[in-house]
């Protein structure tokens, strides 16, 4: 009963323990009703053992000894065991060994799997089929285990006779004699190659697989890391949205160009960043593109909650899945701002480059007419006086004098003014508080002879406005417009000359001039600010005068114009943005 | 010689001396013809119009016209005079200091008959004078009948 256990053990099948109780009462009935169930393998393996165990293993061995090729016939005596063993070597390999190990029976499957003839087999031990695949250690265990009586379960490794290895579940079994030292052993063993193989593979497979896994893995964690250093360090926003616009991922370039935090982005859509202005047309884009999966590239400005305003460039791709649906947005921000900067800085310097041109060549045009005109006169008045001189005709000489003198004067003061306005557009005195009244009353100071004897009424608004200005250019300003006033006003009835203010526009300080005297018809008004224009031959000029005062007033970010209507006086008008306008109420606070 | 009498020249000359220069110039010549001078664009309007003092003047055969006047310039002057089918016909020189191709492609598109600058030497000026007074008083043939 103790084999039987030991052998039914390695099935650990408790309903075999079970059936293994009603062995001893009664094995031939319960074999009998139980050979047509599952179980009826191992009931024979169990009377097999027993049988063999009772001495029924002689007649085989003595079987053996008829040398056949087929196994050896069941003797008659055996009856139904000798089914069992039939039924035995059907299925199982099967060895027996004397006690030191000598193969003294196998039977056909043995000679099967190994490839070797009974006859080669039987007198060897089983170091024949040592695969050397096992250390010694194993079967040292092996052999320690069986010689002190006991059964030994194991997996073992043999060789074939053609060199091939074969995997064997192995039971082997210790038939002791009266002294209970092993007399043979009983080796019965299942072919569980491909068990072994599918294992190996199985676990070939897995090895692989892990590796995989684990590059797959690094590769990932490299690629990530790539994709962070990127993100982090592109001049360019990043961003990730789901497909209604909801950030998922923002790089920190793109909070740069925001001012915006991750945190703050996170699960918000665009209203949070975008220009009040831009934002409508944004939105309906966006929605759009949302909506159909479409790519969005939009030109607009950004808020940050500071209110600082950044130029960007937003453009989003449609990341699709395996089946075609948008998953998700991909975006990138660039910031234009300081292209847009540059451009603009660009057009403006293109447009001050136009106008100087236009101005250089319309002063080179003038001064080549205006100033070879004098010369013209010159050498006309020479070359008479040379030929009054040449036929002693002395009558002309002091009027030709005197014609040289008032050309060259002339020609002196238009060169002075011509050096004194191009000065203008490239020095700029430094700022002061400058009182346009107090000018005005300084021009009535000097000039207090002329206006009597003229009888000419200066008057001054009171309440002129400060302003931050260049003191002397704003004099040569006043100066001039006064002259002018004075010189082509002032010869009608009406000897008034009147300076004002008017700051009823909030962009600007307006002061005037304002006389009474013939106007300046509609279609000359503009054409007065040109240089070397003149509108009188009676009066003397060089038609500079204007233009300085429109130099000097463009200097200052202003302008001038002139309102009149003909025999109704003229009014000049000196505009400046508001920023130079000096406040005397902050002006004493700061103070 | 004009119909019998002598060319008569309208100079428009805002500038005194060189009207002087012009005129002097205009005299010394020994064909004989007779001018007028006005300053301003204005006036050599009124002037060619026979219009306020001007009423009883003579037509001009020539007219000499400096293109920078005050006012009313050169080249509106010429073009009131080219644009008026009265005044159309006759010849206008341009007669001025500036060599401006501007002002040169300006004058011509706008019909002037010449465009003379004036040279700085007083002998060129003179000859320049009075090689235009002998062009138009001796070689021109003018219309038997004014335009």
């Amino acid at each position: 009963m103790f084999i039987f256990s030991l052998l039914f053990n390695v099935d650990r099948s408790p309903t075999l323990v079970t059936s293994l109780a009603s062995v001893g009462d009664g094995v031939h009935d319960v074999l009998g009703r139980t050979l047509a169930s599952n179980e009826a393998l191992l009931h024979v393996l169990m009377w097999i053992i027993m049988g063999l165990a009772t001495g029924v293993a002689v007649g085989f061995v003595a079987m053996t000894r008829r040398r056949k090729m087929g196994n050896p016939e069941v003797p008659n005596d055996l009856g139904t065991a000798g089914l069992y063993k039939s039924a035995l070597d059907e299925h199982a390999i099967f060895a027996v060994t004397d006690a030191r190990g000598v193969i003294v029976y196998v039977n056909d499957k043995f000679c099967q799997i190994s490839g070797y003839s009974r006859d080669e087999v039987v007198g060897k031990d089983h170091r024949l089929i040592n695969s050397g695949h096992h250390p010694k250690s194993f079967f040292a265990d092996l052999y320690r285990t069986i010689h002190a009586g006991k059964v030994w379960h194991g997996q073992i490794c043999n060789r074939a006779k053609d060199g091939s290895t074969y995997w064997v579940q192995t039971t082997i079994v210790p038939q002791t004699d009266g002294q209970r030292r092993p007399s043979r052993f009983i080796a019965i063993r299942s072919d569980i190659t491909q068990q072994k193989q599918a294992e190996h593979a199985l676990q070939q497979a897995t090895v692989e697989l892990r590796s995989h896994v684990a590059a797959r893995s690094a590769e990932v964690a490299v690629s990530e890391q790539r994709f962070q250093a990127l993100a982090d360090s592109v001049p360019v926003g990043i961003c990730m949205t789901d497909t209604a616009g909801e950030f998922s991922f923002v790089n920190p370039m793109w909070c740069q160009t925001t001012g915006m935090t991750q945190a703050m982005l996170m699960g918000t859509q665009w209203q949070t960043s975008l220009h009040p202005s831009d934002s409508v047309e944004f939105l309906t884009l966006h929605k759009v593109c949302c909506q159909h999966g479409r790519d969005f590239l939009f030109h607009h400005r950004t808020v940050a909650p500071d209110g600082r305003v950044a130029w960007v460039e937003t453009r989003f791709v449609p990341v699709r899945d395996a089946t075609g649906t948008v998953a998700h947005f991909v975006g990138t921000l660039t910031d234009l701002t300081a292209i847009r900067n540059a451009e603009s800085d660009l057009t403006r310097l293109n447009v001050d480059l136009g106008n100087k041109n236009r101005e250089m060549e319309q002063f080179v045009y003038s001064v080549s007419h205006d100033l070879k005109s004098p010369l013209v006169t010159f050498v006309g008045i020479l070359g008479r006086l040379r030929g009054d001189l040449a036929v002693g005709r002395t009558d002309r000489i002091m009027d030709s004098l005197g014609r040289l003198d008032r050309t060259s004067i002339r020609m002196r003061t238009t060169i002075d003014e011509l050096v004194d306005l191009s000065r203008i557009g490239r020095v700029v005195g430094e700022s002061h508080v400058v009182d346009p009244a107090r000018l005005v009353e300084e021009f009535a100071k000097d000039h207090a002879e002329h206006l009597s004897a003229e009888m000419i009424t200066l008057t001054v608004a009171p309440d002129m406005p400060l302003i931050r200005a260049d003191r002397g250019r704003l004099a040569q300003l006043f100066d001039n417009l006064l002259n002018n006033a004075m010189k082509f006003g002032c010869s009608g009835a009406r000897r008034e000359i009147q300076v004002g203010c008017d700051m009823s526009d909030v962009s600007a300080v307006r002061y005037f001039v304002r006389d009474f005297g013939p106007g300046i018809p509609i279609k000359y008004q503009e054409k007065v600010f040109g240089l070397f224009q003149r509108l009188s031959t009676t009066v003397e000029g060089t038609g500079v005068g204007l233009s300085i005062v429109q130099r000097i007033a463009q200097v200052h970010g202003g302008r001038v114009f002139v309102q009149s209507q003909e025999g109704h006086g003229a009014t000049f008008w000196i505009e400046f943005p508001i920023a130079i306008h000096v406040d005397c109420a902050v002006e004493q606070l700061a103070a | 010689m004009f119909n019998g009498r002598p060319l008569h020249f309208l100079l428009v000359e805002d500038d005194d001396d060189h009207a002087d220069l012009v005129l002097s110039s205009l005299q010394d010549a020994r064909v004989l013809n007779t001018f007028s001078r006005v300053a301003t664009g204005m006036d050599a309007l009124a002037y060619v119009r026979a219009e306020g003092v001007y009423a009883t003047a003579t037509r001009p055969d020539v007219i000499l016209l400096d293109l920078k006047l005050p006012m009313i310039d050169g080249h509106e002057v010429l073009a009131t005079i080219k644009a008026d089918p009265k005044l159309c016909g006759i010849p206008v020189v341009v007669l001025t200091t500036s060599a401006a191709e501007v002002d040169v492609v300006r004058a011509y598109q706008l019909n002037a008959n010449s465009y003379l600058c004036k040279p700085v030497d007083f002998e060129k000026f003179q000859a320049m004078i009075s090689d235009l007074k002998l062009y138009w008083c001796v070689w021109n043939v003018p219309p038997l009948i004014a335009a």
